[in-house]
């Protein structure tokens, strides 16, 4: 029962984490690989994973520390232009959004991606960077910044 | 752009693109095959004590009387942490001070404990309460220091963890997985004639696989992978008070068929599990 509770919960979220690394900057096979190797570790302890407020965000942080990892290993940083693909080439917004992830620091990047597509808690997305909670507000204001996004009174960014 | 906005533009750039194929079965491979990797990481790397990365000053008796009137020191020149005590109070750092349980005392801050398995529970306790706070290393006078001792010296508001190997044992020699017979016996021989060496007791294959088991008894699938003749054989020695632990071992480390000696209590860095340090560590779960 627990093979196939795994099971299901890696077919329901490991396109969209592979999803999530390359908008971080990682091409297809990186990404593909690095989503892979974060659900093996999430297999290889799925009773710790699965009783976690948030599991699909702990396959998240993993993966996004393989990328950290792998671009460490080849002491090759993450590629500043990164080659996120454009899939569509002509929506002006996407474009530009697309073209602005493009110049953050690999660090905000990661930083966006956990925060604003997997939707994780700023406190969760510090423990992943090995950082203070206050850096990653950091880190997101300077993204945001960048990317000329205004924060939201709704936005729990302000509180934590 | 409002972050709503942002929201939405991430999505719809993430869902643009092709989509990328789920593989159970190769995910499945792949965990066994680490499986496999990790159980040889687990029998190389053995985990003496406390804490991340910081060196151990060489040399000196551990038992030396100290004469200066506070025992506070660092981490760096700690050199013997026998216990974790919280919390790194100015009473609590007076109640070591007076205590002749204690030899030396060094605040330990920043201790990430990885999501590694198998980590003895005594290591595993005290790395999580490092991890929430701030705590004292301490350097007990003596192997003979009890935690219920020491517990009373300090007070009812602190806490004491034991960080030493079960058994009392001061240091371990691992053999090569396939050390033969005769390399066992020399080693053997060396340590009954080292006056510096109080006692021993030998494990062979199958204590150190009985062990394992323990240690590893939440993995049924890494003890299924192991069989006894996977484990090193060792020999866990107790030195003669006043010894040079350090540097007693250390004669022990070139002798043919020697794997590593490994001195309790000495500061090194933990099997990471492949470097990643996990949101949450090991430290949520029971």
């Amino acid at each position: 029962v627990a093979g196939r509770e795994f099971d299901e919960f890696y077919l329901s979220h490991y396109d969209n984490v592979a999803r999530a690394l390359t908008l971080a900057g990682a091409d297809r096979e990186l990404a593909a690989d690095a989503a892979q190797e974060a659900f093996a570790r999430a297999l290889r302890r799925w009773r710790q994973v699965r009783d976690m407020e948030r599991p699909a965000g702990w396959v998240y942080v993993v993966a996004m520390n393989q990328l950290r990892d792998h671009w460490r290993r080849l002491e090759h940083k993450a590629p500043d232009e990164a080659a996120i693909p454009d899939p569509t080439g002509t929506v002006a917004t996407r474009l530009t959004v697309r073209d602005a992830l493009a110049t953050l620091s690999p660090r905000q990047r990661q930083a966006v991606v956990l925060r604003y597509l997997a939707d994780l808690p700023v406190a969760d997305i510090a423990e992943a960077m090995g950082c203070a909670v206050g850096t990653v507000k950091a880190t997101l204001h300077r993204a945001r910044a960048s990317l000329r996004v205004e924060l939201e009174e709704e936005d729990d960014d302000a509180n934590g | 752009m409002r972050t709503d906005e942002l929201r939405a533009e991430l999505r719809a750039l993430a869902g643009a693109m092709a989509p990328f194929e789920a593989d159970v079965l190769a995910l499945h491979r792949r965990q066994r095959r680490r499986q496999g990797m990790q159980l040889a990481a687990a029998i190389i790397v053995l985990i003496g004590a406390i804490a991340g990365g910081i060196a151990l000053a060489n040399g000196g008796h551990r038992r030396s009387v100290q004469v200066s009137t506070t025992k506070h020191t660092t981490l760096a020149d700690l050199q013997h942490v026998d216990f974790i005590v919280l919390p790194p109070s100015a009473a609590t750092g007076k109640a070591l001070d007076a205590s002749a349980l204690v030899n030396h005392y060094a605040p330990v801050t920043g201790i990430t404990v990885p999501l590694t398995r198998g980590l003895p529970e005594n290591l595993r306790d005290a790395g999580c309460a490092l991890e929430r706070e701030h705590g004292f290393a301490v350097d007990a006078a003596g192997f003979d220091v009890s935690r219920a001792e020491l517990l009373a010296a300090l007070g009812p508001d602190a806490t004491v963890y034991d960080v030493r190997p079960a058994g009392g044992a001061q240091a371990e020699v691992f053999m090569t997985v396939d050390a033969p017979p005769a390399d066992v016996a020399l080693v053997r021989a060396g340590l009954a004639a080292d006056p510096a060496i109080a006692r021993f007791t030998f494990l062979d294959h199958r204590d150190a696989f009985e062990e394992f088991k323990r240690t590893f008894a939440d993995q049924p699938g890494l003890i299924r992978s192991a069989r006894p003749s996977n484990l090193p054989e060792s020999f866990r020695l107790v030195f003669v008070n006043g010894v040079d632990i350090e540097h007693a071992a250390a004669r022990f480390r070139d002798l043919r068929g020697v794997q590593s000696v490994v001195v309790a209590g000495q500061v090194r860095t933990f099997w990471t599990d492949g470097a990643v340090v996990t949101p949450r560590s090991s430290c949520t779960s029971p």
